[in-house]
């Protein structure tokens, strides 16, 4: 009894595994294997969050829309803008109206027309939602009035003021097939629309399938408006693991790595790949709590305190160590991989821990008998508040080493980015509690975004170091509304150095964008963002294996 | 009849220990400090009006006890929740990595368990020889190997250094995107290519495991070697290996049977770290995923399924054990 | 790893009397694993004196490999893998020491109280305990962990908190034997209070069994310290073993094949959870006598070696 018991169980497990082995296979029908079609292989440690627009966060996801919807213009490698959907564009002389001329005769992928009343339905949506289900499209359309199909190849944009950024602004908005979205558009709830796939595309690319964590499939539009792509298709492989991902190109599995780690350079250059790096805008900064009314540790609010722990970092070594020498080192929020717009003047500190034991010594900080130093009665010792990042631990490790040797004592305080806002902005977005954090930030072309972290009217949104000051505020305004470019140029120059000053940030070094390919493969824009961006599809339009 | 008492109450424990895992998990996050909202409402020009909207879009705004039972009423409904990166349903996403996880810790578990049915006879029948010790000790040096570490060693010397076997993920990027295009990709291809991919990963869970099964046939075996009807089978002059395969090992199996019911439930949560090291995109991955981002309705899932499949499987054992050994009725 | 690896049933019951010290002096393996792991935690005591170079100084280029100065090789940030081993198993044996304690002594807690009072009071805590037992460990420290924030302490009280369910059985059932010994019946029949009857009567016979839970609890303390590492909620304060496989993952060891920064900390994780391992089956293996007693082995009818010397009384 007992024993045909047991036996009935071995054979019922053996069963259920062949059925579970029979599950993982996944049908698939069809014969033979491919030849002559040429798939282009991407490699990422990102990760796309969601196909939905007004959903997704990550980079990788926005890159993705890059090639699947229409734009009205995009950036060439000099990041100037060219034409994409938009054939040309005009300015009204007070700036307040911009008329855009779109390509006459496109389609969907599903065949539907797609043409300037497409432009309008969007942007429109986005103006009217943007309190709401289209929060993450606000900043692209601030003081945009009316958007208005003139006939089917011209929409004009009405501003209520004029706006410096208006192209910037606008290379970032995805057009959406009004088909898809009218639906949502009615409620608002945009967030919750079931994106499957394959999904209407009015790019080079068609997103074919899609599975979280794991892969995406682009297919070639063949109803694409706009120059075709020379690939068939991209393949999109998201790794957890930079290792791996490394050694997938290795093993020609992928052809192209989009962003890949300093450390995998050497390795990939031995076994013979192409690797290109260009300055990207991420930054790393050491941030100080700047709220004047933070009421423990005001030490830290003296710009002289600053100044002493800006000295005693020796950002060369950690260029060096950190990121294996691919990363510069500069002094302004705006990084220098912008082009114009970051004030070249703007050098960061020597590396002079003399000079800053001085300065803390003459503000009568002396040290304790544990070498720690005693200011305003307590001992100079602070958390950090770290967002788990990759190098995080080892830049941490540096920092905590250098300023031990002025006398204060750090200790890191590693969180996930949400906890790591909470922290910052405690108690309820008034940034009272904190010291000091560690941050990355990526920025974008225009200047605009950059210098509006620190503004007064960013507490408990985009401000991490509490910082506020009526001036530059009023500074942020004026270029914001400043059409021309040599003009808006000296007062972006005038409020990165407003913020040298008063370091709020300690900026460790801006990242190199650092990229690997086979050297089969040719046609790849080595941009700021890598050749997979947000920037243009050019890349992946002109990619193709020799 | 005492039988069935045992069953009814065998369910009942599952039944309440299900439903203390479901409470204990909603208030494990609902206590538990840091903002859910604080990541949504980071968005350019986010307002207080934004933030509020996704307060009450989650129900945030709501007591907790109201919190709970629209909890307890959804899940009722097999609801989940929506996921807050990326908005779409808990549920569906849940049951497609589920789908993932299964063949890769299925095949490294059956592996784990027939290496440790070998190694665990082989070290109770040779008992107190060295082919006993040296079984016994190979089995405790892949017990003590972290998994993440043996993980990670294997892709260093099966994909790196030699090149043979891929490190990440379950397919090969460029045969999935043909097939995804239209390019006609033969099943068997698919098939192979899958495998490849579910080696390593199943491969480290089936060595870090089967050091645990062999220690436990090794001693399950040892104590029925102490039985009295061992002692009258080998008294009726039958051989000893006789004695050993048709008795004493079908009565061996039983503690194993239950131990291989639970591993399944805990190699679900357990395969983090494989999934991890490996980019394997199943439940383990899934839950790292949502720890990473705060996605609390996407935790409280992967928890809740995870948990509730070992407390099934745990009854499972249970049940089995009853059916197969008559004399249990506590 | 969810519980120890091994088959020590609740039933086990102790022998009436019997000695650790000889039954290490008796068993190699457990001998073996107790020099290991001495050896292991002289070395984590003393890394101040023996490490070749001080934590944290950059002696050389990033991944240097295996030279003469530096014979286990450099890390990412050059520094020598041994001063990084010595002061990482420090950190590792400490949360592995915090977390047992904590475990031990809530099992010894809860097992000797719902054995002891049993009824309704043993009903709860075992359903308490059965859940604890059911939860997935990884994703609940996980989830602990990362909602709680990270800390050594934190890492310890986490992991502790987790592993005592397993001791809490034995201990309850090895507590329901002694309750009902005879001299044991006879204090309480004399009027013995339960407390003293506890501590004066009863806690003494569970030291052994609570050593071998304790050996047992270490290890799997320790494979959760580097598996929490490795999710990155190690405290980010201190090197320790888990930390120096994670942070070599990270910096690109396996495609820089820089092995030996993967390779060394995971040897010396894996001969502390196998000494204690030894230890530990050695252990359950003198107290189950259900295995000392054997009618069938490839050698017939053997008087097992070793077991002599333990007086072993059958069920």
């Amino acid at each position: 009894m007992r024993h045909t018991g047991a036996y009935k169980i071995a054979t019922g497990l053996a069963a259920a595994m062949v059925l579970l082995g029979a599950c993982s296979s996944g049908g698939t029908g069809g014969g033979g294997s491919s030849s002559a079609t040429q798939i282009l292989r991407i490699g990422s440690n990102d990760e796309i969050d969601s196909l939905n627009p007004f959903v997704g966060l990550n980079s990788l996801t926005y890159s993705t829309f890059q090639v699947t919807y229409p734009y009205l213009v995009m950036y060439d490698d000099k990041l100037d803008f060219v034409p994409y959907f938009a054939k040309s564009w005009s300015t009204s002389d007070n700036g307040k109206k911009w008329t855009f001329h779109t390509v006459p005769g496109a389609t969907w992928s599903d065949g539907q027309a797609l043409d300037a009343h497409d432009v309008a339905w969007s942007f429109t949506t986005m103006v009217k939602y943007q309190d709401k289900g289209a929060g993450n499209w606000a900043s692209t359309v601030s003081h945009l009035k009316t958007v208005t199909a003139t006939d089917d190849d011209t929409v004009v944009f009405s501003y209520d003021a004029p706006v410096a950024n208006v192209l910037s602004q606008l290379q970032q908005v995805p057009i959406l097939p009004e088909q898809f979205w009218d639906t949502y558009a009615k409620t608002g709830n945009f967030k919750s629309a079931s994106m499957t796939t394959p999904l209407v595309s009015g790019g080079p690319f068609i997103v074919q399938s899609y599975k979280k964590n794991a892969s995406a499939t682009l297919k070639a539009n063949p109803t694409f408006w706009g120059t075709r792509p020379h690939v068939a298709g991209i393949s999109l492989t998201m790794f957890n693991d930079d290792d791996a991902m490394i050694a997938a190109l290795r093993n020609h599995e992928i052809d192209l790595i989009e962003t890949l780690p300093p450390s995998g350079i050497k390795p990939l250059e031995q076994a013979g790949f192409q690797v290109d790096q260009a300055p990207s805008p991420a930054l790393s900064d050491f941030i100080f709590n700047s709220n004047p009314k933070k009421p423990q540790h005001r030490e830290l609010l003296d710009p002289k305190v600053r100044e002493a722990f800006a000295l005693s970092f020796n950002l060369q070594e950690m260029v060096q160590t950190v990121w294996l020498g691919t990363a510069t080192l500069a002094n302004s929020i705006v990084p220098p991989a912008t082009g114009s717009w970051s004030d070249p003047s703007l050098h960061a500190a020597p590396y002079d821990p003399a000079k800053a034991n001085q300065i803390l010594d003459s503000l009568g900080y002396r040290r304790g008998s544990d070498g720690i130093r005693v200011a305003d009665g307590h001992r100079m010792s602070y958390d950090v508040i770290m967002p788990d990042l990759t190098e995080g631990d080892r830049m941490f490790s540096m920092v905590q080493g250098w300023l031990k040797a002025i006398g204060v004592q750090v200790n890191q305080k590693k969180v996930d980015d949400s906890t790591a806002f909470d922290l910052v902005t405690a108690p309820d977005g008034k940034y009272l509690d904190f010291d000091l954090a560690m941050w990355t930030w990526g920025m974008l072309p225009d200047p605009d975004f950059a210098l509006s972290v620190v503004l007064c009217s960013q507490y408990g949104s985009w401000s991490d170091t509490g910082y506020c000051n009526p001036a530059y505020d009023k500074l942020y305004q004026e270029q914001g509304k400043q059409l021309d470019a040599a003009k808006r140029q000296a007062i972006v120059y005038r409020m990165e150095r407003i913020l040298a000053h008063d370091l709020p940030y300690i900026f460790l070094g801006y990242k190199n964008q650092i990229s690997a390919h086979d050297k089969s493969w040719s046609g790849f824009q080595n941009t700021m963002y890598g050749p997979y961006n947000a920037l243009a599809v050019t890349s992946m339009v002109d990619a193709q294996r020799d | 009849m005492k039988q069935s008492r045992y069953v009814l109450r065998r369910v009942w424990a599952a039944l309440l220990t299900t439903y203390v895992a479901v409470t204990f998990n909603f208030l494990l996050l609902r206590l538990m400090p840091g903002d859910p909202t604080s990541r949504l409402a980071r968005v350019p020009n986010g307002t207080e009006e934004t933030r509020r909207a996704l307060v009450r879009q989650f129900g945030l705004d709501q007591p907790l006890w109201r919190q709970y039972l629209d909890y307890l009423r959804e899940l009722g409904h097999g609801n989940l929740g929506i996921s807050y990166t990326n908005q779409q349903p808990v549920t569906s996403q849940l049951l497609e990595a589920l789908r993932t996880t299964v063949p890769m810790v299925t095949l490294g578990t059956v592996t784990a368990i027939v290496l440790g049915l070998v190694f665990g006879v082989v070290a109770a029948w040779w008992r107190g020889h060295a082919v006993e010790k040296s079984s016994t000790f190979v089995s405790m040096f892949f017990y003590a190997l972290p998994t993440q570490w043996l993980g990670l060693m294997l892709i260093l010397v099966f994909s790196v250094m030699l090149g043979w076997l891929p490190s990440a993920g379950m397919h090969d990027p460029g045969l999935m995107a043909a097939r995804d295009i239209g390019v006609p990709v033969s099943s068997t291809a698919v098939l192979r290519d899958t495998a490849t991919h579910m080696l390593l990963p199943s491969m480290t869970l089936a060595l870090v495991l089967f050091g645990e099964y062999t220690l436990v046939v090794r001693s399950a075996l040892l104590e029925t070697f102490g039985e009295d009807f061992v002692l009258t089978a080998r008294a009726k002059g039958l051989r000893p290996r006789v004695v050993l395969i048709r008795h004493a090992l079908r009565n061996a199996l039983l503690p194993v049977v239950t131990l291989v019911a639970l591993s399944i439930g805990f190699i679900a949560g357990g395969s983090i770290l494989v999934e991890t090291v490996f980019s394997w995109p199943g439940i383990g991955l899934l839950s790292y995923d949502a720890i990473q981002a705060r996605d609390y309705p996407m935790i409280q899932g992967a928890f809740l399924v995870i948990t509730i499949s070992v407390v099934f499987c745990n009854l499972v054992a249970d049940l089995l054990y009853a059916r197969l050994d008559p004399r249990i009725t506590t | 790893m969810s519980t120890p690896p091994l088959a020590l049933a609740p039933e086990t019951s102790l022998p009436r009397s019997w000695s650790l010290r000889r039954l290490l002096r008796q068993n190699v393996s457990a001998m073996i694993g107790l020099v290991v792991l001495l050896l292991i935690v002289l070395a984590a005591v003393a890394a101040p004196l023996l490490a070749p170079t001080p934590l944290y100084q950059r002696v050389g280029e990033g991944f240097a490999s295996p030279s003469g100065a530096h014979p286990l090789g450099l890390d990412d940030g050059g520094q020598d893998i041994r001063t990084l081993l010595l002061y990482s198993t420090r950190t590792t044996l400490l949360v592995g020491f915090g977390a047992t304690a904590i475990a031990v002594g809530i099992g010894a807690l809860v097992g000797v109280v719902a054995g002891y009072a049993g009824g309704r009071t043993d009903g709860w805590l075992m359903r308490l305990t059965d859940f604890f037992l059911v939860v997935p460990e990884v994703p609940l420290m996980m989830i602990i962990a990362a909602v709680w924030g990270t800390g050594l302490t934190k890492l310890i009280v986490v992991i502790g908190l987790i592993l005592w369910t397993w001791t809490a059985r034995v201990i309850r059932s090895q507590t329901k034997s002694l309750r009902e010994r005879v001299y044991v019946r006879r204090a309480r029949a004399l009027g013995a209070s339960p407390g003293h009857v506890v501590t004066r009567h009863v806690l003494p016979q569970l030291a052994p069994l609570l050593v071998v839970c304790g050996v047992l609890a270490f290890a799997v303390a320790v494979f959760d310290e580097t598996a929490l590492s490795f999710l990155g909620l190690g405290d980010p304060n201190r090197p320790s073993l888990g930390r120096m496989i994670a942070l070599a993952s990270q910096a690109g060891a396996v495609s820089n094949n820089a092995w030996w920064a993967i390779l060394y900390p995971g040897l010396v994780v894996t001969a502390i959870i196998l000494s204690l391992t030894m230890m530990g089956t050695a252990l359950e293996d003198a107290l189950n006598p259900r295995l000392r007693v054997s009618h069938l082995s490839r050698q017939h009818f053997r008087v097992l070696p070793g077991r002599r010397g333990l007086p072993g009384a059958a069920r």
